[in-house]
């Protein structure tokens, strides 16, 4: 196959040019190969929007976005493509989600962390947040702050009602279902709860923490406002603080850049 | 043929020490040039003398090619030009990234560029009627410009406000404030972290940090041109304070007044 001729003297051309710049020393052209390379590694990480290489940066990324730092990582929760974070700065509880998905349809298909604020809640009274992803028994996990002193241990239930049936047809779920679980206080003053979904149900029945945890963290905001029974409780087994209330709807922050 | 062969191993011995292989076949052609030089001379000197002889008496006078290679090894030393040759790599390596990811979000960011170009455009000109001589393209009087400067740090970022103007729309009496946010790393910049601002003066009036007239962006900065509506013409200082945090405390100060 012959070249064009165009091609050919334009490519003459840019030779000939080239030859006429000055030659640099070859530390100079270093330096100058440095350089362009850095702006090239900053053009390219515009063309990609600035991915986060973990996704806890992306989630550390997003508590900047929303002027919450410095925090400290409380806890964190990953099952499949999903992780859930609990930090805590002076004054603020934040908690959110990171997915991973791919960028389908164009020619670098990365995967992408996307991050998610689920809540930003005031450290006042006693607090409990539900984390955005499934333990390791593919059931959810309640934090707790602000428990008094004496506290030691406690028990958690959790009424789930009203979950949407994602997969009506083929499955059917129970209108309420209660759930407990038992924490102790850990050294920085949180219970973490993990809850564990039922396994009697029988033949095309789902259990409802099981829906909600599959369903609810990513698409819902109302579904995860739950009532839940709190029983704090000292080291000899007497009861120190007692809490009914609703978790907290998410309000499902993303970053806006 | 017997002279070649010793020209050819004076070269391989003379650029044997040069370990970085581009700079070798670059000396290496360098000499053969000088010894063909040579050569011409001696011919152009002496026309008896055959080409043969020529090559030869260049070859002597090149020297001895165990003492040039210690030389030429010394000179040359190779991690410059292994480092030089890595960039090479790296540049052509980065361009080639560059194109394909502009292939996937190239046409995306120039349109988004283009949008925001007219934006700020459009911004500065909203800037200029509320806070200079410019005209609105809105229904209202502007009241009067204060002259206010602050600005705290909050984490990895620093809120400050640097105008402010009183107005009368028809909805009643507000207050425009230029509200920046600036991020320590511009991978974390947010349009919505204004959202976690509220504002209150100092008679007890809390206000939603939710309108605004104009908006711009930078590098690592949002910018807001917000309208906080019903503030009191006597209230003297608004606090700017976060939602969810207790740190920040931007006081702005109300009662400097300067005349529109």
């Amino acid at each position: 196959m012959r070249i064009p001729n165009f091609l050919e003297k334009g490519w003459g051309r840019v030779k000939k040019l080239w030859d006429r710049l000055p030659k640099l020393p070859r530390r100079w052209r270093i330096v100058r190969n440095l350089t362009l390379a850095a702006a090239l590694a900053v053009l390219v990480l515009e063309l990609l929007e600035w991915p986060s290489l973990s996704s806890y940066r992306a989630f550390q990324r997003l508590e900047g976005a929303f002027l919450l730092t410095p925090s400290r990582l409380v806890f964190q929760v990953e099952r499949g493509k999903t992780a859930g974070y609990l930090s805590e700065g002076d004054s603020w509880i934040a908690v959110g989600s990171v997915s991973k998905f791919d960028d389908a349809g164009k020619p670098l298909n990365l995967y992408r962390n996307y991050a998610l604020l689920h809540y930003i809640l005031p450290k006042e009274g006693i607090v409990a947040v539900l984390l955005p992803a499934k333990n390791e028994h593919n059931g959810a996990v309640v934090a707790v702050w602000g428990a008094p002193e004496q506290a030691v241990s406690g028990t958690m239930e959790l009424d789930l009602k009203g979950v949407k049936n994602p997969f009506q047809g083929t499955f059917t779920m129970r209108s309420q279902e209660t759930f407990s679980a038992q924490a102790r206080r850990r050294e920085d003053g949180w219970f973490i709860f993990q809850f564990v979904p039922h396994d009697d149900h029988g033949e095309n029945i789902r259990c409802t923490m099981d829906m909600l945890m599959w369903w609810g963290p990513a698409f819902s905001w109302d579904e995860m406002e739950q009532p839940y029974r709190l029983t704090l409780t000292d080291g000899q087994g007497n009861t120190v603080a007692e809490q009914s209330a609703t978790l907290s709807p998410a309000q499902r922050l993303p970053q806006w850049p | 043929m017997k002279h070649i062969m010793g020209m050819y191993s004076w070269l391989n011995i003379a650029v044997s020490g040069i370990r970085f292989g581009p700079d070798r076949e670059a000396v290496r052609r360098e000499l053969t040039e000088h010894m063909e030089d040579k050569t011409a001379d001696l011919l152009r000197i002496f026309p008896d003398m055959t080409e043969e002889e020529a090559q030869e008496r260049a070859l002597a006078g090149m020297g001895d090619a165990w003492e040039l290679k210690k030389e030429l090894a010394k000179v040359h030393t190779p991690w410059l030009g292994w480092l030089w040759r890595c960039t090479q790599v790296l540049v052509w390596g980065l361009l080639v990234f560059s194109l394909i990811a502009a292939l996937g979000s190239g046409v995306v960011l120039l349109e988004n560029q283009t949008y925001l170009w007219k934006e700020a455009r459009q911004s500065r000109a909203v800037g200029r009627a509320l806070y200079e001589d410019g005209v609105p393209d809105w229904e209202g009087e502007r009241l009067a410009v204060l002259q206010v400067d602050g600005e705290e740090r909050l984490g990895r970022a620093v809120i400050s406000v640097s105008k402010a103007a009183r107005w009368r729309e028809p909805e009643g009496d507000c207050l425009y404030l230029r509200l920046r946010i600036t991020w320590d790393r511009p991978w974390e910049v947010n349009f919505m972290a204004i959202s976690c601002l509220r504002a209150e003066d100092d008679l007890g009036n809390s206000y939603e940090i939710n309108a605004a007239r104009a908006m711009q962006e930078g590098w690592n900065w949002r910018q807001r041109d917000l309208l906080l509506e019903g503030v009191p013409l006597d209230a003297k200082v608004l606090r700017i304070r976060h939602v969810w945090r207790e740190e920040l405390d931007l006081a702005v100060d109300l009662t400097r007044e300067v005349t529109p």
